[in-house]
């Protein structure tokens, strides 16, 4: 009698029968990233009078991430690489990023925070251009249809073991994958996987666009690490630098 | 251009984005010593604006890193500002361009304080 009641609060216990669905992992939370604007992060130091120093960040001895980083740049069919190369040579009259414009997806990089419920996810950012967001259901539904396409496009998501899986369509061509020229078709498709992995999230984008890419294209793995800076909106995006740019067809570097 | 930039960053650590190589000559950098008249804390990069005594007064716009970047440092537009009227010290790389602007590399305030921005 006391056995098969000790089986029982057990079971009650640990709650687990063979019916239960497997545990989704927990996205949610605040993430910092290393790079922005393609740098390193920067720290700064007080000093006892109130000055400050900007000083390089602690190093951090990260296990290399698990999947296989990408490259920095797509490889286009060889019909298009012209059509880059002018892109890339008068990017600073052409790049709409630098004038305000949303960045687009991939370009926009990992989110900033991420808001999850059972049927939804939802990514933040606190973009220089601007305060985006993305809501991106994990519930099984499809993509929508007879909707305009936008910068950041139409997204729908799965939760796969531990990692979520992003797609997303229907993104306007206004935008470019990377900088240097890097345009894209109103075909563009975006996946992105974010990999829970301890306290971190791996976060890796892959854009297919078959018309204009020899193959899909892999971005570099981005760790994003829980961060307990709450996102403060960013101030408005007022572009005053391009009418000073002496050599305004080089000198444009602003990956993502 | 990669290399070039690589370059530029090593000069100005908290520099980005794109214009900091086509814009200002970070071989070189000037001193200015004026005024406050106001700080415009917008992306892609905020600008302090310094009224610098002498000969004739000049105004000056000084640039410096993404409001992401400097939020991370601590700086906040506040403490950026300093007092009212508050009369500051500037050394940046001065414009390509010749005209009165710059990309701060350190900001001394009137009590001694400073930010460093790059050496």
């Amino acid at each position: 009698m006391m056995r098969a009641l000790l089986l029982i609060v057990t079971a009650l216990l640990v709650g687990c029968g063979p019916s239960d669905p497997p545990a989704v992992p927990n996205f949610a939370g605040t993430w910092g990233h290393q790079r922005v604007f393609g740098i390193d992060e920067v720290c700064g130091k007080t000093l006892p009078d109130g000055s400050l120093r900007a000083v390089d960040c602690p190093e951090r001895n990260d296990a290399a991430p698990a999947v296989a980083s990408g490259t920095d740049f797509p490889t286009y069919k060889p019909e298009f690489i012209a059509k880059v190369d002018e892109l890339r040579t008068r990017q600073v009259s052409m790049d709409t990023v630098l004038r305000c414009y949303p960045p687009g997806v991939p370009r926009i990089g990992p989110p900033a925070k991420i808001v999850q419920n059972a049927g939804e996810v939802i990514f933040l950012y606190d973009d220089a251009n601007g305060s985006f967001y993305r809501v991106i259901p994990i519930d099984g539904r499809t993509h929508r249809t007879g909707i305009s396409s936008s910068y950041l496009g139409d997204a729908i998501g799965r939760i796969e073991g531990d990692t979520l899986v992003v797609e997303t369509v229907n993104l306007t061509d206004e935008t470019w994958l990377t900088d240097n020229g890097a345009f894209h078709t109103k075909g563009l498709r975006v996946v992105e996987r974010l990999r829970r992995v301890g306290d971190t999230i791996e976060y890796q984008a892959t854009a297919h666009d078959p018309t204009i890419l020899a193959e899909p294209w892999t971005l570099p793995v981005r760790v994003l690490r829980r961060s307990d800076r709450e996102l403060e909106e960013p101030p408005r995006c007022e572009e005053r630098d391009l009418a000073h740019m002496v050599d305004a067809t080089q000198y444009h570097d602003n990956p993502r | 251009m990669r290399v070039l930039l690589a370059i530029a960053l090593l000069a100005v650590p908290l520099s980005a984005h794109h214009s900091i190589v086509g814009q200002f000559d970070v071989s070189k950098k000037v001193t200015v010593r004026g005024t406050i008249i106001r700080v415009d804390w917008i992306n892609p990069h905020p600008y302090v604006v310094v009224e610098s005594a002498g000969k004739g007064t000049t105004r000056w716009a000084f640039s410096t890193a993404p409001i992401a970047m400097l939020r991370k440092v601590g700086l906040t537009k506040e403490r950026l500002a300093g007092n009212p009227g508050e009369v500051v010290t500037v050394i940046a790389h001065p414009a390509l361009n010749g005209r009165p602007m710059g990309w701060i590399t350190k900001m001394t305030y009137s009590d001694g304080r400073y930010f460093l921005f790059s050496e």
